[in-house]
Order: structure tokens, then C-alpha cells, then sequence
């Protein structure tokens, strides 16, 4: 998640010269992964004293850095739906294994 | 005289590097992500909490898909676009594999139950599934 929490941070860095409509959303789900996510999840891992990585060791999406010849203006939607459909599956995943725990250890 | 000096000198010299170690010790495990580190009373209701927030973030997600979807008139080359990168960038994602372990697992205590010998392992076991798994799994 902090993978994604990186990546979403560096789309809102990229300079635009205009302030996108998404951005907002984009904000609303940075800071739902951190608060809610992450430092939720971290309360857990502290619970049983495991350590985690912290923000900076982690790694984010290295997207190429060559600007698109006949759109140049896509960069960050094409960035924008590329974070969107990964961290989708990923939300999906996370809850899928919270639902089945239940089966599985019971 | 000038013993007993400088044997608090490096009395001092001594508990300042105690105390400079132990404040980089906490430097090091905090990334200012969070403003404390809480205690949890049940575990469960935080992931249930967990899983909720994941859900209502992919609401979040589809609304910013049909914005950016109805905003583009090319969408063909939106997705070849979106094509290249993705081709790009897939070997440096983070992959599922300890999702896809966690269902190839199936009744992880039920063997357990029958010998309380394996009461202790019973712990290990859900220990460490349940938080190894998590952990990679949430910090990928």
C-alpha cells in the first residue's frame, strides 16, 4: 500500500500548469490509505511487536519519463487510470483476505 | 583532582552518546506517517475497519475512472498508451504472492484442535500467517 501511497504522491507533485479535477479524489484516497490503512495496520503489527518499512523504503511505480509525441497532455491520465486499475485490484485483494479470514481459521 | 575531572567528562561524553543513540533509535521508526502508534484492542475490528476503508476507496477509484473516461474523446489512444506503460512498468510491480498463498491455505487451526500439544504451535501458526501475510501483503 505505501507502494501506492508513494506513486499517488508523485502524480500529485507532477506539474501540471492547471489543477485537476481528480486530484481531490486522488487526496481523499492518499490520506484514507494512510490513516486508515496503513497506521491502523501498523497499530496491528505493533500489537505483536513485528517491525514495518517505513514510507521511504519503499519503492513506487517508475513510469517512463518520455513525453507522448501526439498527446502530450496524457501523461497524467494515462498515469491517473494505470494507479487507479492497480491499486483497484489491490483493495480488492486486501478485502477478499479480511472477508475469508474467518473461514480460514475457524 | 584533574582525575576525578576527567573521569566525568567521559562520564558525560559517555550518557550523551547513550542518549543521542537511543533518540536515533526512534528516529529511525518513525516516518511521520501516523501521529501515534495506538494500542488495539481487537484485532479483528481493525481489519474489519480495514476492509471497509478498501472498499469505499474503490468507490473513490470508479469515480475517477468515469471522470477521466468521459473527459477523453481518444480513447483508443488513451489505451495504447495506458498499453505501453503498463508493459513498462509490470515487472517493478509488487506482486500477490502471499495473497494467493493465503488461499491456498485452508483450515489453518483445525489440526491443532485435536492435540492440545499443538496449542503453542497453534499460536505460532496464527501469528505468523496472520501477521506475515498482512504485513507483506499491506506494505507491498
Amino acid at each position: 500500500m505505501s507502494f501506492y501511497y508513494n506513486s499517488i504522491e508523485d502524480l500529485l507533485n507532477m506539474n501540471v500548469p492547471y489543477e485537476l479535477p481528480t486530484n481531490f479524489w486522488f487526496k481523499e484516497i492518499q490520506s484514507n490509505l494512510r490513516n486508515e490503512i496503513i497506521c491502523r495496520y501498523r497499530n496491528i503489527l505493533n500489537v505483536y511487536s513485528y517491525e514495518w518499512p517505513l514510507i521511504n523504503q519503499i519503492n513506487r511505480i517508475q513510469f517512463s519519463t518520455r513525453k507522448y509525441r501526439d498527446a502530450p497532455s496524457f501523461v497524467d491520465e494515462v498515469h491517473s487510470i494505470i494507479i487507479t486499475r492497480l491499486l483497484r485490484e489491490w483493495m480488492q485483494r486486501i478485502h477478499s483476505v479480511i472477508i475469508n479470514l474467518e473461514t480460514k481459521f475457524h | 583532582m584533574l582525575i576525578i575531572f576527567n573521569k566525568t567528562i567521559f562520564l558525560i561524553i559517555f550518557i550523551s552518546i547513550i542518549f543521542v543513540s537511543a533518540s536515533d533509535d526512534q528516529q529511525s521508526k518513525n516516518d511521520e506517517m501516523c501521529r501515534a502508534i495506538r494500542n488495539v484492542l481487537c484485532v479483528k475490528d481493525v481489519l474489519m475497519v480495514i476492509a471497509t476503508v478498501a472498499k469505499s476507496i474503490n468507490r473513490t477509484i470508479n469515480e475517477i475512472e468515469k471522470k477521466i473516461r468521459n473527459k477523453i474523446i481518444e480513447i483508443d489512444t488513451l489505451n495504447r498508451y495506458i498499453y505501453f506503460e503498463m508493459g513498462l512498468i509490470h515487472s517493478h510491480l509488487p506482486t500477490p504472492q502471499y495473497h494467493v498463498q493465503f488461499f491456498q491455505l485452508n483450515n489453518i487451526d483445525k489440526v491443532c484442535f485435536f492435540n492440545d500439544l499443538f496449542y503453542l504451535n497453534k499460536i505460532f501458526v496464527f501469528r505468523n500467517i496472520w501477521v506475515i501475510y498482512f504485513w507483506k501483503h499491506i506494505m507491498q
